[in-house]
């Protein structure tokens, strides 16, 4: 009877040591938002905000092999509720694409929202561009209503369904590949 | 009307199973082609494979489980179902696992055999020599801005406009803009007319010119074709710079696409090396995996649905085998097991009726044997069966009321065991056992016994029971009291006698005497006083013995007649003490009594028991002679569960020889010169007239012994 008791606390042990791996992990490689802050500029919301991206060696090696990286960054803007979750009311997704072209031997930064392609001759480089991010309409003053709070969360995710076939399974598993940002959350002031 | 559930046949179920993982593995297949659209799903099917994989896991565990309860429990079939499972999965995992091992091998062979060194050198070199192309074209275009830069110093906006249209029209370059350091546009001049604002530097770029550097490099136009970009500083008093765009020739820009998408697609490959060999393995165990286990959990169903009948047969031959012959078994198939429960069905009924026969067989001999107990217990004859180890078998009533026990409480044991608790039975015991163990045949036998009512004649018959094989395998036993019937008998004889004798003898005895002393009377005074004196005594000697004579019919007469009994409750010792009182006056006669005391009264006729104490007091006296010593005992002794009180005589005399015992209860039988031989048979008919027997202690050894019992009341 207590042998069985142990080996179930065991498993509970190895089970959230399992769930933990990840997020102690996730430190390592991935985004962390440095600073954000949403302003109000004419009738919009703007978010400026400065992201570090800091890509695994495994990463950047598939990087350097030709595999393009696509990032998500998605604001949610969510509406305080006392008794209930908070509701999302808006939402904002920029796609970012990094990719390198051997020949030029330059990387190329694509906004996928607008098309707009930038070039860089350094990772670092296209990376702190694509962390660097300025007046991004995110949502308009009349959506919003007066009565209630609301703030915003910004999350970076790794696009994994972007990388080729065979690199997705890897991807779920494998910390080299764990390279989203955590959700920040930042105050919308009226 | 019952609920029915509608089940899906199992054949169609399997196929169904089958082309649901046939379909999603196609699915994933699919998805591991580039070009297919299910190329996104990939993730998901392979999801929905691993979480099939994990249902189909858990549907054999608990397939397993169960099975290993069942085999725990020793259920019927389970062991069956457990080879049958084992087997089938020894069967189908041995050639699913050689051929998951060689894919596999084959598998890796073949996505190494896609790389190699010179492949990778090839490609290298492709894209060097494609670069060192370019970058001659890159130098030669730099030079040649630089040249032109010359023409542009100190130009005015317009004049700078009107120059650079000819320096771009004489380059052959497609775009030229002059920038001031603000990177402000000064003039420009676009082989499209409809491009209003030319393209300008990156801030890489204008990081390498605030160096001092010139910059060369390619870059891509709006139409993504490959263009190579020149900015020179133009000298002059205001720092400006001099951009100028050159299409790259379309033949050595598609042949540079071409290296380009070919070096990154094989650097792509080569990375993904390790990654292809995993998914494909991946792909391919979850492959084997979802069909093996797919295979497992059908086996286990289709083997559950034949081990069905089995299990069934199982549970109907156990209740059979408990007595529940009515079993009926549903045939669930027209095949060999079906044949099989159908046969064991039919084997059932047969059974249940053979029992059905087998039972109105026992009844109706049950009922014989109850008619043949009744018939038996009715019998107003003892009958006693024994098996073939002479254990008494059955006993009726009438052979426990003539034998005063409970006979048939000795049922499974021997005649012994009777003896040993009833001693007064022994000797019919004996007799009985030695005659069923010698006789081959029906035998007969008178056999004496003293029963609790007093002495019982019990004519005994017996048979020796045989096998139709002819092996002894008991003996009957039939026995009547027949105690009455003999003293009827003999009543009757010695009336006959008596008759006779009254006829025959006693009635010329009366003549005679008178003609005695008529020839007395007459011859008297006849004759000389000598012969007279004879003719006296002969006379006299004639009447003397014909009285003795009479007296003797007299006494038999009375001795044959039928005793007429006035039966009063007496006590035993009052009534001896009262015959004894008449002894004791004699001097030369000692008598001795040991009476115990509170004795149960006795329901006799006082005359006739006076007259047997008479009788064997005279006896004694007379074979004691001068100075007798008579002792007599009175006693209660229980026997055959009957109280009897015991009178036993004892004298000093010479006894009574050994020759004498058998007949010395009989008429005329006397050792007395002047006796009739009629007093002992008198006491004996008296005391058996009620319902007592007498006989000789043969232990007493210093005179003769008589002990007589009369039942109390």
């Amino acid at each position: 009877m207590r042998a069985s008791a142990s080996s179930k606390c065991c498993w509970k042990i190895l089970l959230f040591a399992l769930l933990c791996l990840p997020c102690s992990y996730a430190n390592a490689y991935g985004v962390s938002v440095i600073r954000a802050g949403l302003s109000l500029e004419k009738r919009y919301y703007v978010l400026s905000a400065d992201l570090e991206y800091r890509l695994s060696p495994v990463a950047k090696n598939a990087l350097r092999s030709g595999i393009p990286l696509l990032w998500t960054v998605a604001v949610g803007v969510y509406r305080e509720r006392p008794w209930f979750w908070d509701k999302r009311v808006h939402d904002t997704v920029h796609h970012y694409l990094i990719r390198y072209h051997p020949l030029m031997n330059i990387y190329q930064l694509k906004d996928q929202a607008n098309g707009s392609v930038e070039k860089f001759l350094t990772l670092a480089g296209a990376l702190a561009a694509m962390g660097k991010i300025r007046d991004m309409h995110i949502v308009e003053l009349h959506s919003l209503d007066p009565l209630y709070s609301y703030y915003a969360v910004i999350k970076v995710s790794f696009d994994r369904e972007a990388l080729p076939l065979p690199l997705r399974p890897v991807s779920y598993v494998n910390t080299d590949w764990f390279l989203s940002s955590d959700s920040y959350r930042c105050p919308i002031k009226k | 009307m019952p609920d029915k559930k509608i089940k899906l046949p199992i054949g169609a179920s399997i196929v169904i199973l089958f082309s649901m993982i046939l379909l999603s593995l196609q699915l994933m297949s699919s998805a591991t082609q580039e070009s297919s659209q299910l190329n996104a799903m990939y993730s998901w099917l392979l999801l929905v494979n691993i979480l099939g994989s994990v249902v189909l896991l858990g549907l054999v565990v608990v397939n397993i489980y169960s099975l290993y309860r069942r085999l725990k429990k020793r259920e019927a079939g389970s062991r069956l179902t457990t080879r049958m499972i084992l087997l089938f999965v020894l069967l189908s995992l041995a050639p699913a696992a050689i051929v998951f091992y060689f894919s596999a091998q084959f598998l890796h062979q073949g996505i190494d055999s896609w790389f190699n060194v010179e492949i990778d050198r090839a490609m290298e070199d492709a894209l060097e020599l494609s670069q060192a192309s370019l970058d001659q074209r890159m130098r030669w275009h730099l030079k040649q801005v630089q040249q032109m830069s010359g023409e542009l110093t100190d130009k005015s906006p317009a004049l700078a406009a009107i120059e650079l249209e000819k320096l771009r029209a004489a380059s052959g370059a497609s775009e030229m803009a002059l920038l001031s350091r603000n990177a402000r546009i000064i003039a420009s001049s676009s082989v499209n007319p409809s491009e209003i604002l030319p393209s300008l530097p990156v801030d890489n770029v204008w990081l390498q010119l605030q160096g001092g550097n010139d910059y060369v490099g390619l870059d891509t136009d709006g139409d993504e074709r490959l263009v190579i970009q020149v900015v020179t500083q133009v000298d002059g008093k205001q720092k400006r710079y001099l951009q100028a765009l050159f299409p790259v020739p379309v033949r050595i820009a598609d042949l540079a696409d071409s290296v380009e998408f070919a070096f990154v697609r094989y650097q792509e490959m080569t990375f993904l090396r390790n990654s292809l060999r995993l998914s494909f393995t991946l792909t391919l165990s979850l492959v084997l995996l979802l069909s093996l286990l797919a295979a497992i959990w059908v086996a286990f169903i289709v083997i559950r649905n034949i081990i069905a009948p089995v299990k069934e047969l199982v549970k109907g031959t156990q209740a059979v085998a408990a007595g529940h012959y009515e079993q009926q078994l549903p045939v669930m198939s027209q095949d060999d097991l079906g044949f099989l429960v159908e046969s064991f069905n039919d084997m059932a009924t047969r059974i249940a009726g053979a029992r059905d026969e087998a039972r109105r067989a026992s009844i109706e001999v049950e009922n014989q044997r109850a008619y043949l107990e009744t018939v038996l217990t009715s019998l107003t004859s003892g009958v006693i069966s024994f098996d073939a180890d002479y254990n008494i078998r059955t006993a009726n009533q009438a052979a426990n009321k003539i034998l005063h026990t409970l006979v048939s409480k000795y049922r499974g044991r021997g005649l012994y065991d009777l003896a040993n608790d009833h001693p007064d039975l022994s000797g019919l015991v004996k007799v009985i056992q030695r005659l069923m163990q010698q006789a081959e045949d029906v035998w007969q036998e008178n056999v004496s016994l003293l029963g609790p009512n007093g002495r019982q004649e019990l004519l005994c018959r017996g048979t020796p029971l045989f096998s139709p094989e002819g092996r002894r395998v008991g003996a009957v036993v039939v026995f009547d009291d027949v105690t009455e019937l003999i003293q009827a008998e003999k009543n009757a004889a010695w009336g006959e006698v008596a008759r006779r004798l009254a006829h025959e003898i006693k009635n010329p005895l009366t003549p005679i005497q008178l003609s005695a002393e008529r020839l007395r009377h007459k011859l008297a005074g006849e004759l000389q006083a000598k012969s007279a004196a004879i003719l006296a005594r002969s006379t006299q000697t004639i009447v003397q013995q014909v009285e003795a004579m009479k007296k003797m019919v007299d006494d038999f007469s009375e001795y044959a007649r039928p005793s007429k009994k006035e039966i009063v409750t007496i006590d035993m010792a009052e009534l001896l003490q009262e015959v004894l009182a008449l002894y004791n006056l004699q001097s030369d006669v000692q008598i001795k009594t040991e009476f115990v005391s509170n004795l149960p009264l006795i329901e006799v006729d006082p005359v006739s028991i006076r007259q047997v104490m008479h009788n064997l007091l005279k006896n004694a006296l007379e074979a004691s002679g001068a100075g007798a010593v008579i002792s007599i005992k009175l006693r209660q002794v229980y026997s055959n569960n009957a109280r009897f009180i015991e009178v036993a005589l004892y004298d000093n005399g010479p006894g009574i020889a050994s020759g004498q015992l058998d007949t010395l209860f009989d008429p005329y039988v006397t050792s007395k010169p002047k006796g009739t031989g009629l007093g002992l048979a008198i006491v004996k008919k008296i005391v058996e007239d009620h319902g007592g027997a007498i006989w000789v202690d043969t232990e007493y050894h210093q005179g003769a012994g008589f002990i007589f019992r009369l039942p109390a009341a």
